[in-house]
């Protein structure tokens, strides 16, 4: 059992040893992997942005601040390659239907259900969870859909998704309350009750 | 939900997470006791709650982070590599390209060029205007970075035709954002592509690498008043729409069949 912490095993890896490097990877496997699954919904994205991430991570370790935490950071550079990610995806489907507006942060989730182009390919094409969850996470906007992800399957703390993401506390609450409620108003629409 | 029901909005939430104290549980009762809409909603949201919660935790697949230490091998080899059959232009020398292996020297020049082409921007242009620039000289600095590499790992050739840049897959460009210019929000996306940059792909018999163009805007986006111009020398300059209009023309760049 390795006891060191992120922040050392990180050092031993700036002097080139890669074990460390390695043991830093497996501590992450699951959660991060996790994750960028709940985000992207396609177990495939997952397994490329769980690499991209940790190249990032290898090719910027000189860049890393010896007081800093290696937690947030190796979260913020994940959740901004499965933003980037869907993004593309989003931009991708935006170009082949000629569509004014894409669904994006502000659009409602309510407002998509029921409609033609409501569901972004982005997600309907690389959704593997054929479950109810699965859907509903998959309408959310990518800013409300990790707080839900790391609040429900990372089982983090408020405290921590807000260090892990740079996010204040009460944003990281207002975004999950947020996102529950357009779930709960989605699951509303679907039941029709 | 009435509107006095508002108020009881975010503990409706926090008592379907579970995390209301007693004196807000307390608080919270005594209105759902007389609140059909507001008992329905703590229902829904529980039954929300519980979907979740269902769902399992996704499992990584077997062998990820070896895979992923294999890839950081192969990567880091493709940095070393020290020879490069590159000869067409000088996009990014084999020098320059040593420089990218060194984050401090990788920052300094590019700030140096920031600084040098901010000075260029015509002082009409508004501030956020002038950062658009900035960002999308970023950009094409990103995309030659990612040319070069491609070229390393493909003989010395270029991508080329219209759609060059789905060559650039996320091993080579690492930040898709890239192929995007931020201006373009500013009057506009000119087309369906997925770039807003021209790629100069036919390019033959350089003698003058500083003034030869090789991408660039694909319309005067930054505010209408000209575009950014990435030339054979690695240079990136900010150039008026007319100033630009008589390159083109001075190399016979015919625009249309580059996009073709």
């Amino acid at each position: 059992m390795e006891h060191r912490t992120d922040e050392e095993l990180l050092a031993g890896s700036l002097k080139g040893h890669s074990g460390d490097f390695k043991t830093l990877l497996e501590r992450y496997e699951e959660e991060l992997f996790n994750f960028l699954y709940h985000t992207t919904g396609d177990r495939q994205a997952a397994e490329d942005l769980f690499q991209e991430t940790f190249l990032q991570v290898f090719s910027n370790l000189e860049r890393f601040r010896p007081e800093g935490r290696f937690r947030p950071w190796v979260y913020t550079i994940a959740a901004n390659l499965a933003r980037d990610e869907m993004r593309r995806r989003r931009r991708r489907k935006s170009a082949s239907l000629d569509e004014e507006i894409s669904p994006g942060e502000d659009a409602k989730l309510v407002d998509m259900i029921g409609s033609q182009t409501a569901e972004p390919e982005a997600v309907a094409n690389s959704r593997e969870a054929a479950t109810l969850a699965g859907e509903l996470l998959s309408r959310l906007p990518e800013t409300l859909r990790e707080v839900v992800t790391l609040y429900f399957y990372n089982d983090m703390k408020y405290a921590e998704i807000s260090a892990a993401l740079g996010l204040p506390m009460g944003t990281v609450k207002s975004r999950l309350f947020r996102a529950i409620r357009e779930m709960s108003q989605a699951m509303k629409q679907k039941r029709g009750f | 939900m009435a509107a006095d029901c508002t108020l009881y909005g975010d503990l409706l939430v926090q008592e379907a997470l579970g995390e209301n104290s007693e004196k807000e549980r307390a608080f919270l009762k005594a209105h759902l006791d007389g609140c059909p809409d507001c008992r329905s909603e703590l229902a829904r949201l529980n039954d929300t709650i519980g979907v979740l919660k269902r769902e399992r935790r996704a499992s990584a697949p077997t062998g990820l982070a070896e895979r992923t230490l294999k890839r950081i091998e192969r990567t880091g080899e493709r940095f070393t590599a020290a020879s490069s059959p590159y000869h067409e232009t000088r996009l990014l020398s084999p020098r320059t390209w040593q420089v990218r292996k060194s984050l401090v020297g990788w920052m300094v020049a590019a700030s140096i060029l920031v600084m040098a082409t901010a000075s260029l921007v015509p002082g009409m242009m508004s501030a956020e205007g002038r950062h658009g620039v900035m960002v999308c000289q970023d950009h094409m600095r990103l995309i030659a970075v990612a040319l070069r590499q491609y070229a390393n790992d493909h003989e010395g050739y270029y991508p080329q035709g219209p759609n060059w840049y789905k060559a650039l897959d996320y091993d080579y460009l690492q930040r898709e954002g890239a192929l995007v210019c931020p201006g373009r929000y500013a009057v506009g996306p000119n087309s369906d592509r997925e770039t807003d940059y021209v790629y100069n792909s036919a390019r033959v018999n350089i003698n003058n690498p500083t003034n030869y163009p090789l991408m660039w805007d694909r319309q005067a986006a930054h505010e209408r008043l000209g575009r950014n111009v990435l030339f054979a020398d690695g240079g990136i300059r900010w150039m008026a729409e007319d100033e630009f209009e008589k390159l083109l023309a001075r190399h016979k760049i015919n625009e249309g069949e580059l996009l073709q």
